[in-house]
């Protein structure tokens, strides 16, 4: 089957996403194993036509021979683009009727023709990466492009060999991916900060409709600025301590770019870096090294002009659309730079101090967008069943009174886990199931939403009765829970149906709390656990000492039994790790010599079998799951 | 986890105590028993049909994201083994960059013994390294940092290597940073 992708065509870089298993659109990666293809492609001289990253690497011996920024020039004509025409290194000539032309070694290619190569190598690596063949495609272009940009955009879609289901606007994708367009009217300000160029859009959305309303830019503004603002500022620096200019060195100044660049990404997440770039230069005196930190706020300095570019557009865009900060409903950022924290921080301002939107990839979202309105076109969005989630996390009450989780939150509904417990004392013959929601480790600490009586269970030693409990919770979100006697068959159900009508302002309040509680609550859990485990130690070596009676010799079974009631003592004390820790160490240590320091007693009548068997029991209890119910 | 049973004692008699099963009423079905409501029982098929086809779709879309899902893990895998291989081929260069600046110094002659151990230590994750001047510029393999006339070379040959290349079986880690042969006015 064919699969229909949506296409991200940028001006530096491109991405193809396609919709997925469930209705869920994500980004392929291109050949190369890159998320991102470089928008340029190549003629050599030797008549080879590279398309993306290799196209860039040989930028520098075949500057005539590279095309990149395609972009900037289709759909135009001649004299619109005579500013573009003279920042490039390939030659951009008059072609028929106006048109644009770029030439290379007397060959002709019209920027359709660059484009439709962009698009089939991302057409064709997304095809080897999904095993299908890939003929249908959504393509996205800014929402300022005119009637003659888009037809060329489709033009060049056509000329890949590939049928252009429809032609969308960036900011418009971007919405889609939030799922924007399935909430009410709503007016969203779409903020797209690339590497070489800046848009910002008001769109109106609402009922499966996108307007756009106002949009805005600057043609010149991006991540590559911010990068060259942190290579003069490190050379400048070395400059004045070395006095070697690091920018007539090609090779140094490679090298400083990419640690540029990292440093850039860097201080989106932490607030100062290093930059290490050893034998960096060399002059009569000896080798040099650039060593230099970084500061978030010397880097926001930086670029404090080049950020605040990005306001008069967006108050353009404001009072195009005649709306204010105040009427804005939703924000969404896409571009790579729109990581920057100063960048952030500026859009909430100018918005009006709303969180912008941005869990979808910047770099992604518009492909991803694109890709969905793909799916939706071929109907394989459409009858997406839309499923729900637990809010919180269900369990039951279990030994010590914590809470063992059965089903976790956020798993999507109708769902069902089976466990197995077992009783927590010789001849228990009920077990009481108490069932809880929430997030904290303690029983107590958590919503009950319901106890019941599993009885007549057949006596026996504790851990060994085989307790099934099964949680199952349906579509309506309604829970069953079923506890069952493996041994004798019986059972016992409720049916619970208000797990799902919790407020959401106290699910958020719940797993906040649990939050704040979780360093506490882990210390606390790791002491009933610890106790339990040493509990069911103490257990195993009563049984052992009582297997093994006489033949222990009589100092081995002294110290077993003293172990055995200062472990009581230490769990009727609830007593802390520091006590139980040890305790637990010692009695492993017992329960493992008693039947070697048995045979060795009894080694005179060889008696080889008889520490056999408590070996396996031992392991057999380990199978059960530690998790013991209370008793009543 | 739900540990599988070894035995199952309570098998046959599961639905002995279940307290709320109420037993089933056959008398609906005599009832409308004379008019099947042909209609009603083909929109019904119809229905029947669809929800099948659509549970199986369900079904199959779940088996295909198991399987892409593990192509995908085998593959995030590999790209974060090579990142961090790729991380650290910055230390093997800065090591080499110190080799050379060394001249004949003991510490340069123990520089190239650490490099040796690099090397041999990349070797074995089956990483090799490749660029060397004379070689045929090769944009799959090598990134041109520059251009240079040269009377000795033909255009397009590798003038020098300034900073090695990486590739680990056929597949390139990082490409060779290379200063290429180029004379002036070549692009006609």
């Amino acid at each position: 089957m064919a699969k229909a992708v949506g296409i991200d065509l940028g001006t530096t870089n491109s991405v193809v996403a396609a919709v997925m298993e469930g209705g869920h659109a994500e980004v392929i990666p291109n050949a190369e194993g890159q998320r991102t293809t470089p928008s340029v492609v190549a003629f050599t001289d030797d008549g080879q036509r590279l398309v993306g990253q290799v196209a860039r690497r040989q930028a520098i011996i075949n500057p005539e021979g590279t095309i990149y920024s395609a972009k900037r020039f289709i759909g135009r004509k001649w004299g619109e683009v005579d500013e573009e025409a003279k920042i490039v290194s390939f030659k951009v000539v008059k072609g028929p009727n106006d048109a644009i032309r770029f030439e290379v070694r007397g060959k002709q290619y019209s920027p359709e023709e660059i484009s439709a190569m962009i698009l089939r190598k991302l057409a064709d690596d997304a095809a080897k990466f999904l095993g299908e063949k890939v003929t249908e495609a959504v393509i996205t272009v800014p929402a300022y492009f005119n009637d003659s940009q888009r037809q060329a955009t489709k033009d060049a879609g056509r000329i890949a060999g590939l049928e252009v289901l429809r032609i969308i606007n960036e900011p418009t994708a971007a919405a889609l991916a939030y799922g924007l367009d399935k909430k009410g009217q709503e007016t969203v300000l779409v903020f797209d900060l690339g590497g070489g160029t800046f848009d910002v859009s008001l769109l109106d959305v609402g009922d499966g409709v996108v307007e756009v309303r106002a949009t805005s830019g600057d043609g010149h503004l991006g991540g590559d600025d911010f990068d060259k603002r942190i290579v003069d500022y490190l050379a400048d620096e070395f400059k004045k301590d070395q006095g070697i200019d690091l920018r007539n060195d090609p090779q140094a100044l490679q090298r400083l770019y990419e640690a540029a660049e990292r440093a850039k990404i860097d201080l989106s997440s932490t607030t100062q870096t290093q930059i290490n770039l050893p034998f960096i230069t060399a002059d009569a005196s000896g080798p040099k090294h650039l060593n230099m930190t970084l500061t978030r706020a010397k880097f926001e300095q930086l670029v404090a002009d080049l950020i605040e570019r990005t306001r008069g557009p967006v108050e353009q865009a404001l009072s195009d659309a005649k709306v204010t900060a105040d009427d804005i409903d939703e924000v969404i950022l896409v571009g790579g730079s729109t990581r920057i924290p100063a960048v952030q921080e500026l859009v909430r301002r100018l918005t009006g101090g709303k969180d912008p939107n941005m869990t979808v990839n910047p770099d992604e979202v518009v492909a991803i967008g694109a890709a969905l309105q793909a799916g939706v076109l071929k109907g394989e969005v459409e009858d997406v069943v839309l499923l729900d989630v637990i809010p919180l996390s269900l369990g039951l009450e279990t030994l010590g009174g914590v809470m063992t989780k059965v089903i976790e939150r956020n798993t999507t509904i109708p769902a069902r886990r089976t466990e197995v417990f077992s009783t927590a004392e010789d001849n228990q013959t009920a077990v009481d199931v108490v069932v809880l929601q929430g997030e904290r480790e303690l029983a107590a600490d958590n919503r009950q939403l319901a106890r019941f009586r599993l009885e007549g269970i057949r006596p026996a030693p504790r851990g060994t009765p085989q307790i099934e409990v099964t949680f199952d919770v349906d579509a309506n979100g309604i829970l069953h829970v079923t506890a069952r006697d493996k041994d004798t068959g019986a059972e016992q159900k409720v049916t619970i149906t208000e797990t799902a009508n919790l407020d959401p302002s106290d699910i958020d309040r719940m797993v906040a709390e649990a939050e704040q509680h979780a360093e506490e609550d882990r210390r606390r859990r790791e002491e009933i656990d610890a106790r339990n485990e040493l509990d069911s130690l103490a257990y195993r070596a009563e049984q052992l000492v009582n297997d093994l009676q006489d033949r222990l010799p009589v100092h081995e079974k002294a110290r077993a039994e003293q172990l055995i009631a200062d472990a009581r003592e230490a769990i009727e004390q609830q007593a802390g790790l520091d006590r139980v820790r040890p305790l637990i160490a010692d009695l492993q240590q017992i329960v493992q010599a008693l039947p070697a320091a048995a045979a060795s007693a009894a080694g005179a009548t060889g008696e080889p079998s008889g520490d056999g068997g408590a070996a396996p029991e031992g392991e057999a209890d380990e199978e059960v799951i530690d998790a013991e119910f209370t008793r009543e | 986890m739900p540990s599988s049973p070894a035995s199952d004692p309570g098998a046959d008699d599961r639905a002995a105590v279940s307290a709320q099963e109420a037993p089933q009423h056959e008398s609906q079905q005599q009832e409308s028993g004379q008019e099947p409501a042909p209609r009603e029982l083909a929109v019904l098929r119809g229905e029947l049909a669809d929800m099948e086809e659509r549970f199986k779709r369900a079904r199959a879309d779940l088996e295909n994201y198991r399987k892409r899902t593990y192509r995908e893990m085998e593959r995030r895998l590999a790209e974060r083994h090579e990142a961090l291989l790729r991380e650290w081929l910055e230390v093997a260069d800065s090591v080499e960059r110190a080799a050379a600046a060394g001249g004949d110094s003991p510490l340069a002659a123990g520089l190239a013994a650490l490099r040796d151990q690099i090397d041999a230590l990349l070797q074995r994750q089956g990483v090799t390294r490749f660029g060397e001047p004379g070689e045929r510029f090769d944009p799959e393999r090598h990134e041109a940092v520059a251009a240079r006339p040269s009377d000795e070379y033909p255009d397009g040959t590798i003038l020098e290597v300034v900073r090695a290349g990486y590739e680990r079986g056929d597949h390139v880690l990082r490409p060779a940073r290379v200063v290429v042969a180029r004379s002036t006015g070549t692009g006609d």
